[in-house]
């Protein structure tokens, strides 16, 4: 066994106790104290070669043999080791070398173990050959009512994303989605294969490009990264699990929840900009309090350098899943999914209807498919690999694997249970890795304004439905402006121009410092107040967003009132409700997001109505004003 | 609660005598059953400004929560063997860089010893966004976030931190002249960002917030 001594702190501090006990460091003494423990080599290392990638094994130490880590050496040349390889520090277990071509050459192979101490030798050598799968079905296909909605198990037939006439042309080829979550398992059989070239994920708690998920965290969702990706680019066509909506699509994984810092959110919104064209998010802060949460200034300004510089200055897409507070929560008190930068997605079951979690809100932009919880449809798609990690665990009644279940077919490294705006959110990432292939030069304003003409509208017989001026078709507070379209708008995107530039106007601060009156029970009216900014001049005569900014400071209770505005032309975005809070915060320079105005023009009376639904607290409408995007 | 009455200027430590008195009242209260603390809504009465661009904003300490920052092993840690009353917050979910200790003394003094017994160690006091335990929850890793004047040369970078004695962790992306600064854990890293801010040097200057976010 090869020893090699290196002063880490912790040596230095071993080294030092022993000379104040005598020990010289062994030059003199006649009983020299062994050097500080490397680890043993790794065994077991195995190495297979796949579609695109290697897939790297070893047998693991147990947690208290004090092993941190491993590195990988790799070289195209037999006899690696760590002098001549490649390191990839900082890899788990299996590790897969992704984003290799499938044209015969031969990968080599070892594995070190890392302690306090140092790094082990390397192990024995191994090599693969990445190879091209032969085509075969994906089994899992016929449960994922997102992508073909056969109106089976009360499902209502074509109540999905209408993306499987796409496939004949456009599957994602050359797009990179970077799915920034709590970790993404490069080595999955039905991922590897679309994760990007090794090295460019990453994993926020070591500087390392591995963000798989910790393998000895049984927490269940810790698996949520791994199914996101599997919904937005798992291949197809491998005979393995079920497709991604983009299945040729490329990935990136950033691990941002698991060390979630303000810089690490920052950071993920723009590493690798200028190649990552859609970075999706299903995250944001906790749901279902009521409380308003707003995002970092470093995280705004990493989404206006998305919008500004990437993709070549058309921007990277942000796709955000809208939240799972409802019916407490609104999209609109999420400071994340309200900007203006991102694609605010809710949630809709197999028959159209919005799931009972789905929050609404003014700021939604479209709906994708998610279902409501697992004992009804849900969504099929990657999980952790193996029944010890992930959502599927051995044992879970009604997943994959269950044999008394109607889906023994498949096995715990899938699951048919994410649910929530996590996984309508990657739908629509996939949807627009579409759309980036068949028109790569779509400006980010484009797509979105793409997506708004070309959504579905679902649950038609719902009220909230409301005309927008053409082409937008129908906004509704609950699903935006309604089901994502593949086939509608890949269409659109051939032949598009794009808009011209981006015009803003901001209005004056109005201040009205009006006391809102608190609540009447019947038969008052509770009427509330209101307060007019009168555009002119604005230059803008299609919005595309507006930010809305609001004051009552000293209303303590924020979920008493009803907050809404009315557009010159008569259009209504409700901003808030009544609903409530634990904890309430007040409204201090709140900004609340609205696409309800799509397509209107901005000048003219714009009035903001302000409403106290609950008796006891009461406060002031202090100001507000509005900031309108547009051309 | 009304706060816009409530005067605030300088990092403020506020803490009249009779809440405090009330707080202390209460940790005891709870301390049997503080398991459960982080589930129930508890007062919180000790504030701290800082500052969001230009937008003052308040947080709200937690007296008994401690945010340990890269841990190893929980059976490992420093913490349990400091404080045997110690246990780990249950999250929902948790991320890894960080583990949130329940301790039946108060924070700021666990921190403070653990700092001196466990120097590698990487504690920090966490905060709320609102006067309640309930609050969106917020820690203190290290560093700060400056955004300097965009038009300033690398050379002036440079000057203006050597003469600070400040030094650079990394450049963030997302717009010129945006550095994380070195900082200590813990309050030190609060202090920092609000003397930065006030000196009128820094267009932004905020604590390198942890904060708590979870997946959809």
């Amino acid at each position: 066994m090869k020893y090699s001594i290196r002063f880490t702190c912790a040596n230095l501090l071993i080294a030092l106790a022993l000379s104040a006990c005598g020990w010289d460091g062994g030059g003199g003494g006649s009983a020299a104290a062994p050097p500080p423990l490397l680890p043993a080599v790794p065994t077991g290392v195995s190495a297979t070669g796949r579609d695109g990638n290697n897939l790297i094994s070893w047998t693991s130490f147990s947690p208290a043999s004090g092993v941190t880590a491993y590195n990988v050496y790799w070289s195209t040349t037999a006899g690696v080791n760590e002098t001549n390889g490649t390191k990839i520090p900082f890899v788990k277990n299996p590790w897969a070398h992704t984003g290799l071509p499938n044209d015969g050459t031969a990968y080599y192979y070892v594995v070190t173990a890392v302690n306090i101490n140092g790094e082990s030798v390397v192990s024995a050598q191994v090599s693969a050959t990445p190879a091209a799968a032969a085509a075969a079905v994906d089994p899992l296909y016929a449960d994922q009512w997102h992508l073909d909605n056969t109106g089976i198990l009360g499902g209502i037939a074509g109540e999905d994303i209408n993306v499987d006439t796409v496939w004949a042309t456009y599957k994602g080829t050359g797009i990179r989605i970077a799915v920034v979550d709590n970790g993404l398992e490069i080595g999955h059989e039905d991922l590897a294969s679309n994760i990007a070239a090794t090295g460019l994920s990453y994993n926020y708690l070591n500087g390392g490009s591995d963000p798989t998920e910790d393998p000895l965290d049984i927490t269940p969702g810790n698996g949520h990264g791994t199914a996101v990706a599997g919904i937005a680019a798992s291949r197809d066509f491998n005979g393995l699990g079920g497709r991604g909506v983009a299945p040729l699509a490329n990935m990136v994984g950033y691990n941002f929840l698991q060390n979630g810092t303000v810089s690490n959110e920052a950071d993920a919104a723009t590493r690798g900009s200028p190649n990552v064209h859609v970075n999706t998010n299903s995250w944001g802060p906790t749901d279902g309090n009521g409380t308003l949460d707003a995002s970092s200034t470093a995280w705004r300004s990493a989404i206006t350098t998305g919008l500004t510089n990437g993709r070549g200055g058309l921007g990277t897409i942000y796709t955000w899943a809208a939240g799972n507070g409802a019916p407490v929560d609104n999209s609109n008190y999420d400071g994340y999914a309200n900007n203006r930068g991102v694609i605010a997605v809710a949630a809709v079951h197999h028959d159209g209807i919005k799931s009972s979690y789905s929050e609404q809100g003014a700021n939604l932009w479209v709906s994708a498919p998610a279902g409501e919880f697992c004992n009804t449809r849900t969504i099929t798609t990657t999980d952790r690999t193996g029944g010890t990690v992930g959502f599927n665990l051995t044992g879970s009644l009604g997943d994959y694997g269950d044999p008394a279940s109607a889906y023994a077919n498949g096995n715990r490294n899938y699951t048919r249970c994410m649910n929530g705006t996590s996984a309508a959110t990657p739908v629509v990432a996939g949807v627009v890795a579409l759309m980036l292939e068949a028109n790569p030069l779509l400006g980010w304003r484009d797509l979105r304004l793409i997506l708004a003409q070309s959504a579905r509208m679902n649950d038609a017989g719902d009220a909230g439905w409301i005309p927008a001026p053409a082409p937008y078709g129908f906004f509704n507070h609950k699903y935006g402006f309604g089901v994502v379209d593949a086939q509608a708008a890949v269409t659109l995107t051939t032949g598009w121009v794009n808009v011209g530039p981006e015009l803003t106007h901001t209005s004056v601060l109005s201040s009205p410092t009006v006391a809102i009156p608190d609540y009447a029970p019947p038969p008052a009216v509770n009427i509330g107040v209101n307060n007019t900014i009168v555009v002119a001049a604005s230059g803008i005569a299609s919005i595309e967003f507006i930010e809305i900014t609001f004051s009552a400071l000293d209303h303590a209770r924020s979920g008493d009132l009803e907050i809404t505005l009315t557009s010159p032309a008569g259009t209504v975005s409700r901003l808030a409700e009544l609903h409530t809070c634990s904890p309430c915060t007040p409204y201090n320079g709140w900004v609340f997001g609205s696409a309800r105005h799509l397509g209107e023009a901005a000048n003219g009376n714009w009035t903001l109505t302000v409403r106290d639904l609950a008796a006891a607290e009461t406060g002031t409408f202090q100001s507000w004003r509005l900031k309108f995007y547009g051309r | 609660m009304t706060i816009s009455n409530i005067p605030v200027g300088k990092m403020l430590t506020v803490l009249l005598s009779a809440t405090l008195t009330f707080a202390l009242s209460l940790n005891v209260a709870c301390a049997a059953d503080s398991k459960k603390t982080m589930n129930k809504s508890t007062p919180l009465t000790q504030a701290y400004v800082w500052y969001d661009g230009d937008r003052e904003q308040r947080v709200w300490l937690n007296p008994q929560v401690v945010a340990e920052f890269n841990p190893g092993a929980e059976g490992e840690s420093a913490m349990k063997s400091a404080y045997a009353g110690a246990r780990v917050v249950p999250t929902k979910h948790k991320q890894a860089a960080v583990r949130l200790w329940q301790l039946d003394s108060t924070a700021e003094t666990a921190i403070r010893s653990l700092r001196a017994s466990h120097p590698q160690g990487n504690y920090s006091v966490v905060l709320h966004d609102a006067p309640v335990s309930t609050g969106r929850m917020r820690a203190l890793p290290g560093n700060v976030i400056v955004y300097l004047d965009p038009q300033w040369n690398q050379a002036g970078v440079s000057n203006w931190l050597s003469a600070r004695k400040l030094e650079i962790v990394k450049k963030l992306e997302i717009g010129p002249n945006i550095y994380v600064i070195k900082t200590g854990p813990g309050l030190e890293a609060l202090e920092t960002a609000n003397a930065l801010y006030r000196s009128g040097e820094v267009k932004a200057a905020f604590p390198d917030w942890w904060q708590e976010v979870v997946p959809r």
